[in-house]
């Protein structure tokens, strides 16, 4: 049979259809190796085993019998634990949905599970999806596969780090300021954050709405593309996922001539002074190598780049605190022993939220009172609208733009732990492309074997993910990947 | 700047232990000192950026799921039920 580690969404296929092994072989030597692997690196929380083997043997009824089997058939995949899979726990990764069990499924575990997706657990993020690193998890401190006493990067950190591990062939995840792309470069896997609105997120448990996006992890460009062709369109049950936005079959078999009329910017904002210089050479090496793909590229400015971690820490938290004041112990939740029902909501509240989300909604509820409301969050709103006008400048004259994805390769686990902004500064190449609802990927620079990986980040202009798809391809077969 | 932590967690309906109070004042003065920088930043002719996206109000039919008619999966995570409806404390003393 083939190795866990050679797996890929791409070869899943070409191997169950050439009968190289079976569905139920594959999922059932995943767990087993999620079993042994799973100890240390502590990716998952909750396994869903028996359905993913029971779903395993049926795929490979269908391919006994000579069935057309859709896109997806039999793929193991691992979800993040704020995404709903009907039956299985929902927790965000806190305390105050430790029993909740999802009522229905996600849109985007509807499309998959339409396309033939199998499901092998709910993977570990920061509570809420709120951290940088995974250490805000109320259960447990997921591991860097590459290094155990590392972060994997977060809020996703569980996804990314499951596949990272082989202990899943892809993942999804969440992005809101960098949720998927930073753990994507952290594990040293691909991570993509689509156009705001390509992605329902119906059934994702929300942090913020006007950021959040649902997207792929996987072991290649090329992956990430299959799963987001299958997860992206339109939802009437999401009133802000695009509703004509068609996506074509460029995305999965982009041509190099199209590539090479691209221009790549890259923008002298985002290689600051201080910045890990290993970082900032491995990112250069990148451009180079497309350099000598001839894909033209540029230097560009994004000059309100600086503003972005400012207005980020303003509206993220703002819409944080209306967004989880549905959580108040009355429908979910460890009932405490209250007076009244004032009483509680502040004990409910207090018992279950854990430092992270309490900082963000307290910090939300200031920015949005009255006397503070303009100075702040109205404020933010305007400098947000004053960083996307630099990504619409900047694209007049490029057509992709090429950044760092996190400022240092993945950091001691402790290291941030105990100062929040310090935490907060590793997002501030990503937060932006957030901010302008935009798509963005983060993918391995070539050539680390051995070393922590570094991510570059391919930041495309709105619904253009096939030009940050197809030129991510093209770099990563420059590395030997097929 | 003065940041009355306990006011605004009381509006949040956070409950905080008096060592939380400390750490949470301490940390967010931290976090709004950073943040104040946008104040000198020309917004003169910005318009706000309300939401995600461009996108006008959005209207759908109504339509009743009648797989989801049943109320009986949501009900299952009450922490607190009496005959099928949830349990809350006394509003009104």
């Amino acid at each position: 049979m083939i190795h866990l580690h050679d797996l890929t969404v791409k070869r899943f296929r070409e191997g169950l259809e050439n009968k190289e092994f079976s569905a139920y072989e594959i999922i059932k030597a995943l767990f087993d190796y999620i079993d042994l692997r799973d100890k240390e690196v502590d990716a998952y929380l909750t396994l869903n085993r028996d359905n993913a083997l029971e779903a395993a043997a049926k795929v490979d009824v269908a391919v006994a019998e000579g069935r057309e089997l859709p896109p997806l058939a039999g793929v193991p995949l691992a979800i993040k634990d704020n995404v709903l899979i009907e039956g299985l726990p929902a927790t965000a990764g806190s305390k105050i949905l430790e029993h909740y069990t999802a009522a229905y499924d996600a849109t985007v575990i509807k499309k998959l599970r339409g396309a033939g997706a199998i499901f092998l657990g709910k993977t570990n993020l920061d509570e809420f999806a709120m951290g940088s690193s995974t250490e805000n998890s109320a259960f447990k401190i997921t591991k860097n596969p590459h290094d155990l006493t590392r972060v994997p990067g977060g809020s996703s950190g569980g996804s990314a780090a499951a596949v990272a591990s082989h202990m899943a062939v892809a993942a999804l995840g969440s992005d809101t300021g960098g949720s998927i792309r930073e753990p994507a470069a952290f594990c040293g896997v691909v991570g993509m954050k689509p156009t705001y609105g390509a992605v329902s997120r119906y059934g994702l448990i929300a942090m913020a709405s006007s950021l959040d996006q649902i997207g792929p992890i996987a072991k290649t460009v090329e992956d990430a593309a299959i799963l987001f062709k299958q997860i992206a369109g339109h939802d009437p049950n999401d009133a802000t996922s695009a509703p004509d936005i068609v996506y074509g079959d460029d995305l999965l078999n982009p041509s190099l001539e199209k590539m090479r009329e691209l221009t790549i910017g890259v923008p002298e904002e985002y290689f600051v002074p201080g910045m890990d210089e290993e970082v900032a050479n491995a990112v250069q090496g990148a451009v180079k190598e497309f350099e000598s793909l001839k894909v033209r590229v540029k230097k560009i400015s994004l000059p309100h780049t600086k503003h972005a971690l400012s207005v980020y820490y303003i509206i993220m938290p703002a819409e944080v605190s209306t967004n989880l004041s549905r959580f108040d112990g009355i429908r979910y939740g460890d009932r405490a022993k209250a007076e009244n029902l004032m009483d509680l909501y502040y004990r409910d509240r207090g018992a279950g939220f854990g430092p992270e989300p309490k900082r963000r909604i307290i910090l939300g509820t200031f920015v949005l009172s009255a006397g503070y409301y303009d100075a702040y969050y109205a404020k933010a709103q305007k400098v947000r609208a004053l960083i996307k006008k630099d990504f619409d400048e900047a694209f007049k004259s490029v057509d992709v733009i090429l950044t760092p994805v996190a400022p240092t390769p993945a950091f001691k686990i402790g290291e941030k732990a105990d100062d929040p902004l310090q935490m907060y500064l590793s997002d501030i190449f990503t937060i932006p492309v957030n901010l302008a609802g935009l798509p963005g990927i983060s993918i391995p620079v070539n050539g680390r074997e051995g070393k922590l990986p570094i991510g570059f980040q391919l930041i495309g202009k709105p619904w253009h993910e096939a030009d940050i798809l197809g030129l991510g391809m093209f770099y990563e077969r420059l590395g030997g990947k097929k | 700047m003065e940041f009355d932590v306990e006011y605004f967690a009381r509006l949040a309906r956070i409950k905080l232990t008096e060592a939380e109070k400390k750490k949470f004042e301490r940390e967010l003065k931290d976090i709004l000192g950073y943040v104040k920088e946008l104040k000198n930043t020309d917004t003169k002719d910005a318009v706000p950026v309300t939401g995600g996206t461009s996108l006008r109000s959005v209207f759908r039919e109504d339509v009743l799921d009648k797989k989801r008619g049943d109320s009986g999966k949501g009900r299952g995570s009450f922490p607190e039920e009496k005959d099928g409806f949830l349990k809350v404390p006394k509003v009104f003393e």
